[in-house]
């Protein structure tokens, strides 16, 4: 099947479009905090004592608020958190979906890990906790609170878990499967993952700095983003669709990127196959970004390949939010949506010094008034999974 | 339809980096190792992997953590595998595959559809299906359930 093929599959299922989003940061909760912090380009990266340079490579970190009572159970609470804001904003749509029509589809990684930590330490932890550990069973327990009797998925496919989720979203109501779906995507920061990112010496000590000169690792972060996605008939109105997407594989490392960036080159130009646009009417791409030398590096000959020397406006949100793993595909979606909705080119927090084979176009700070007709959202993870999306007006 | 269980790793010959993987990784890439071949003749940038993992990463994770007093704290080598994609990450490498990948924690009955409807959207041209169910007796008594390691892979599509 030719790549016009795949677009002509792709369209005989509605368009999908996004109805309601959802986000707690470390810039703050709710969308308005990721609103907030866009023109300013805020950083959320702390110290965190709890951290401490003994037994980890760096303290600085993205916390999100916490709430009374969950730092039993971070990740219900980050993900219920971000699951009714975005139920709220799409209160109108969601009003007429029967809730065996309402579908879940949740993006992590770790899910509540610190439970498992919890019990192999002999430190107590709540049953609810304990059966949070394990992904799918979140999932169950977040469909539950959210009254969501459709089908429930929970994809965990490293750092690329939030953009796939957001096209299985996409998958099931195209397929009929269900007539509204809650895109959910949750990891929570904790000693086991900034734990395991020292042991591979993957921390900048000063706070990650995409696609600077002195970048020298990552900054690891947690979240709990949401959107909720219907056909464009249910959503009439709704300013952002979903026009496409693309997968692939390095088949090359477990965890660095191919040197070259031709595995994350072929998701590139299959999303904008099928979202049925050339390189060139690609407004902004916000980019995986982690601040590692390879990761950011791959990414600039990967754009360069697709998009040429000049290309579109580029630009890195890690340095806002930290990396938030299998939650980094939702939340930067919702990040890529707002700057969509206010007309705002986000910048890339944290850069100081841009390298010399970053991107023509990087942008160190945001810019007010620009064109965001058409932006693609790219990740990437560990064990060579590359994706991509385009998010359109209209 | 290929099955392989704990058992069959006594008499796998799979070379040198196969002895790194985890335990999960080394049953999916010993599942669908006779598969690989009956995809000859389709582009290795078109075939997809979609694998279900039960119990998601769990015995690794019980694994690395079990690390980490140690000098230099827990395994980088055991950290790579602390997610349940790993094993797709280790079949894309040894054979090539540069195609579209998911991964579902639970879910083993959407492998099938979901392998299925890859190639039928013409994301991929071909698919490897993989059904994991591995659950070491240290992260059995984290869970409270019973271990079990078993490991079933199939192809959907191809020439």
């Amino acid at each position: 099947m030719t790549l016009v093929n795949m677009r002509d599959e792709m369209m005989k299922g509605a368009p999908i479009c996004v109805a309601g989003c959802g986000a707690i940061t470390a810039v703050g909760r709710g969308v308005s905090a990721l609103r907030s912090a866009l023109p300013v380009n805020a950083s959320g990266l702390r110290p965190c004592p709890e951290f401490d340079s003994t037994r980890f490579q760096s303290r600085v970190a993205g916390r999100a608020p916490a709430e009374e009572g969950w730092r039993d159970d971070p990740a219900f609470g980050l993900a219920a958190t971000a699951l009714r804001e975005a139920q709220d904003e799409a209160a109108g749509v969601l009003g007429n979906v029967r809730p065996e029509r309402l579908g879940l589809v949740l993006a992590t990684t770790k899910a509540n890990i610190d439970a498992m930590q919890r019990r192999m330490e002999g430190r107590s932890c709540s049953d609810s906790a304990g059966r949070h550990m394990q992904a799918d069973l979140l999932a169950a327990d977040l469909a539950a609170e959210a009254r969501a009797g459709g089908p429930v998925q929970t994809v965990s496919i490293a750092c690329a878990s939030g953009l796939v989720a957001i096209q299985q979203g996409a998958k099931l109501l195209q397929r009929d499967a269900a007539d509204a779906v809650l895109v959910v995507g949750v990891d929570h920061l904790s000693d086991f993952v900034v734990a395991g990112f020292t042991s591979l010496k993957a921390l900048d000590p000063e706070g990650c700095r995409p696609f600077d000169r002195n970048r020298c690792g990552l900054s690891p972060g947690e979240a709990g983003a949401a959107v909720v996605l219907v056909r464009e008939a249910e959503g009439a109105g709704l300013a952002v669709r979903l026009a496409g997407w693309g997968n692939s594989n390095d088949a090359n490392h477990m965890t660095g990127p191919s040197r070259d960036g031709s595995g994350l080159v072929l998701a590139i130009r299959q999303a904008l196959a099928l979202a049925g646009l050339e390189p060139g009417s690609i407004d902004y791409v916000n980019a995986h970004g982690t601040g590692t030398p390879y990761n950011d590096a791959m990414e600039c000959l990967a754009l360069r390949s697709v998009f040429g020397e000049e290309g579109p406006a580029v630009s890195g949100s890690k340095g806002m939010l930290g990396h938030t793993l299998g939650a980094a595909g939702v939340v930067e979606s919702v990040l890529c949506i707002t700057a969509m909705r206010e007309g705002i080119m986000p910048g890339t927090p944290r850069l100081a010094d841009p390298d010399e084979g970053a991107p023509a176009r990087l942008l160190r700070e945001p810019v007010r008034g620009a064109r965001m007709q058409h932006v693609m959202k790219l990740n990437v993870g560990f064990g060579g999974i590359n994706s991509a999306l385009v998010f359109s007006h209209g | 339809m290929h099955e392989v269980t704990e058992a069959d790793l006594a008499g796998a010959r799979m070379g040198k980096r196969f002895n790194r993987l985890d335990r999960m990784s080394q049953l999916a890439v010993l599942a669908v190792e006779p598969l690989v071949a009956t995809l000859e003749g389709v582009s290795r940038d078109r075939i997809g992997v979609v694998l279900s993992a039960r119990a998601g990463s769990i015995s690794t994770d019980v694994e690395y953590w079990a690390g980490r007093d140690r000098v230099g704290g827990p395994s980088p080598t055991l950290f790579a595998y602390t997610l349940p994609s790993s094993a797709i990450g280790e079949i894309a490498i040894r054979h090539g595959l540069r195609g579209p990948n998911l991964c579902f924690v639970g879910g083993e009955d959407l492998v099938l559809a979901e392998a299925q409807d890859l190639v039928r959207r013409g994301e991929a041209e071909a698919c490897l299906g993989v059904v994991c169910d591995v659950v070491t007796e240290e992260a059995a008594r984290v869970l409270g359930e019973a271990p079990g390691a078993r490991v079933r892979a199939f192809v959907v599509g191809g020439k």
